[in-house]
């Protein structure tokens, strides 16, 4: 009975049902990533002061918006696809249970959507972390705690998959690392994912009128277990990206297996650890306690991240060296495959999570550098180096090859696709560095305006109005480079040439 | 290659060259900046506060307005709102109040003297953003923050919020003059 | 894997190392703007 069709590029044996949920889970994210893109524009174009295009009101409730369609619903919906690409198809097996599958994908849509709604409804301005006392309407806590269960039945049903395919002798040998990747992800996203559902579950209670509100304090503490370490799935899955994508692009072998491998362990020991970095210029905790956490336990998660800084650039060189490219220290980066996205995409990735948001991440993280940090510009500045430098442009990589290996069509625009990587890469590191600028001066976040309508001025050095421009217009072109992005995506699946099994 | 299966045997591979220097670096960076944070403690003198109690929105919301009425020597008022002018002497315990929407009171200090500084909210989470120092502190609702301050220049310094608090969040604003 | 003298990834190692650099730069910056503060703790 085959429920199977053959990659004819690859061999690998793809499942029917799981190619379905790769698909819808793809399509989706993308989806969001359109909406939470619109949103980012006119958001962008606000915080540019001199174009300041939203009303107060409407600012908060798109920047709400905005971060619920991006940072949970754009890369979960997207990571869900990768989830099931990476244990069924990679290791030629059937997809376990299926309708699980369905469940997942289920809950997630109306629970994205719920949220959605309420949010552009006027129900929930409060911002993605909805800090208690701030109260948003009962349904917007009820949807995502329904998507944060959907998310958690997509990991349940990957680890079904390994073991199925382990017991069902799909495959031998040791999980490949891209697996191992998603694995150590999966691991993180059910830890982080039951954080999210138990933190809004007395916060719904409250705001139906239940029970009396959390302390503000337990509050943050018990969604940031939620919040960074859900960020941290997405590093994990990047990672994985990164590797896949050196294979798919040069062919690239991992180096070490036992050094990437052991550095996805150390994700998964101590990641989960690290909540307060968001609570180090806050009352309740003792600096033994607020430095221990922050640190990653001792910075050994910043570890992991370091040694694949080194291991995926240096998988990609040994396969380029051993293509012929050994002259000089660099001729194999010279001639690599920049016009291939893919490629491009893994390389950008890497340096604007690793240079810009890497970094900024450990100093801002840091006890007391945090006082210079908290709640300014320079927090989003650095999260968009990793989440959108980082993670989407990865993701967007990947992207390139699904639609041919899943969709089985050929991109569309390849003159665009080429150089879209570029068209939205370049600009967002613009972007995430000015807005970093404009925060070291002080410039406060999530802020509708910044020059002080309550009576006295507050008055900016120069360089910070210079700043915000170019952050602005570099957040115009990144906008761009994604609607490009959602527009090959979107252009493929209608237009794009079929691919035939020969 | 990353996306097949590896036969066993992979974890015996030794590392090479490049490995064992950059992991070492790595290691011994990692090391560092962890030892760094509690060595501030010590060497450097900006450091967050670990002194703090729970207390009730109305309770600080009492301290903080017998704190106004005793030092108070002036008023100031700027489009809608109106602060107190407070000046408290050195080394004394000092508040500030935050709520939808507005810090006060407007605080006099002297330039080199030590002061106890009290932060608190008495609605919804405020984030305190002293400008143009860039120095920043959360005030939470239900706790009292005390933060020992030394200003070290004398300026106008002004107070926005910095953590999301509702409609007007962006035009909640304070003041402190050092002199 | 073995690799031979010319396949060593020579040139990671330089790039990590540039990364390494401007990392311990903007750390040691940032410590440097702390203590121009106000006295606080």
């Amino acid at each position: 009975m085959s429920n199977f069709r053959t990659c004819s590029i690859t061999g690998l044996k793809v499942h029917l049902p799981a190619e379905k949920l790769i698909k819808i889970n793809a399509v989706t994210a993308i989806v969001f990533l359109l909406v939470g893109g619109i949103l980012g524009l006119l958001l962008v174009l606000t915080r540019w002061q001199a174009v300041h295009i939203l009303p107060p009101e409407f600012f908060y409730r798109f920047l709400t918006l905005h971060g619920i369609a991006m940072l949970v619903a754009w890369i979960i919906f997207w990571e869900m696809a990768a989830l099931y690409l990476t244990s069924a198809i990679l290791l030629n097996s059937r997809l376990a249970v299926p309708w699980v599958g369905w469940l997942q994908y289920l809950l997630m849509l109306v629970g994205g959507g719920m949220v959605a709604v309420i949010i552009l409804l006027g129900g929930a301005d409060v911002m993605f972390t909805s800090y208690v006392p701030l109260k948003a309407h009962p349904l917007y806590y009820l949807g995502v705690i329904l998507f944060a269960v959907g998310a958690i039945l997509g990991c349940v049903v990957f680890f079904a998959t390994l073991v199925v395919a382990k017991t069902e002798g799909t495959y031998s040998g040791s999980l490949p690392l891209v697996t191992y990747g998603a694995a150590a992800a999966a691991i993180i996203a059910i830890i982080t994912l039951s954080h999210g559902a138990i933190v809004f579950i007395p916060t719904l209670l409250w705001s139906a009128g239940l029970i009396p509100p959390m302390d503000a304090e337990v509050y943050r503490l018990i969604f940031w277990g939620f919040g960074h370490s859900s960020q941290q799935i997405n590093v994990c899955t990047m990672v994985a990206v990164w590797y896949m994508l050196g294979t798919l692009t040069v062919g690239s072998t991992p180096v070490n297996e036992k050094v990437c491998r052991t550095a996805f362990v150390l994700y998964i020991l101590f990641i989960n650890i690290a909540s307060e970095h968001h609570i180090l210029v806050d009352p309740g905790f003792s600096a033994a306690h607020k430095s221990w956490n922050t640190s990653y336990f001792m910075h050994l998660a910043v570890l992991a991240s370091m040694i694949h800084a080194f291991s995926v650039p240096a998988a990609l060189e040994v396969a380029l060296r051993k293509k012929g490219y050994t002259r000089g220290t660099f001729e194999w980066l010279k001639k690599a495959p920049w016009g291939n996205p893919g490629f491009s995409s893994l390389f950008l990735s890497l340096v604007g999570f690793g240079f810009l948001g890497g970094t900024t991440g450990v100093i801002f993280g840091t006890e007391q550098l945090n006082i210079l940090s908290h709640n300014n510009l320079r927090i989003p500045g650095h999260f968009h180096a990793t989440v959108v430098a980082g993670t989407t442009l990865a993701f967007m990589g990947a992207t390139y090859y699904v639609l041919p290996l899943i969709f089985q069509r050929e991109v569309a625009f390849p003159g665009l696709a080429k150089i879209q990587p570029y068209l939205f890469g370049i600009p967002i590191m613009l972007f995430s560095t000015f807005m970093m600028v404009a925060g070291g001066f002080g410039v406060s976040r999530r802020s509708a305006d910044m020059y002080g309508s309550g009576g006295f001025s507050v008055e900016y050095s120069p360089i910070v109005d210079i700043s915000l421009s170019i952050m602005g217009i570099s957040g115009v072109v990144a906008c761009l480079g994604g609607a490009a992005f959602c527009v090959i995506s979107v252009a493929t699946l209608i237009i794009g040439k079929k691919i035939v099994a020969k | 290659m990353s996306i097949t299966p590896v036969p066993p045997g992979w974890w015996k591979m030794p590392l090479h060259k490049e490995e064992k220097w950059w992991i070492s670096i790595a290691l011994v960076w990692c090391i560092a900046i962890t030892i760094a944070m509690p060595a501030w403690h010590f060497v450097g003198k900006q450091n967050s506060s670990q002194e703090y109690y729970t207390i009730s929105t109305e309770d600080y919301n009492t301290l903080a307005e017998e704190f106004m009425e005793k030092y108070k020597t002036g008023v100031e008022t700027a489009g809608d709102w109106e602060w107190d002018v407070v000046t408290p002497p050195p080394g004394s315990d000092i508040y500030l109040r935050s709520m939808q929407w507005k810090w006060d009171p407007i605080l006099k200090l002297k330039k080199g003297e030590t002061y106890r500084l009290h932060l608190s909210s008495i609605d919804v989470l405020h984030g305190l953003s002293i400008h143009p120092l860039n120095m920043n502190f959360e005030a939470v609702p239900g706790w009292d923050y005390v933060l020992t301050i030394t200003p070290t220049q004398a300026k106008e310094y002004r107070i926005i919020c910095n953590e999301f608090c509702g409609a007007d969040h962006h035009g909640m604003i304070g003041k402190i003059i050092v002199e | 894997m073995d690799l031979k003298p010319e396949e060593h990834p020579k040139g990671s190692f330089v790039l990590v190392m540039i990364f390494f650099v401007v990392f311990m730069a903007l750390y040691l910056l940032n410590w440097k703007f702390l203590s121009e503060i106000w006295i606080v703790g």
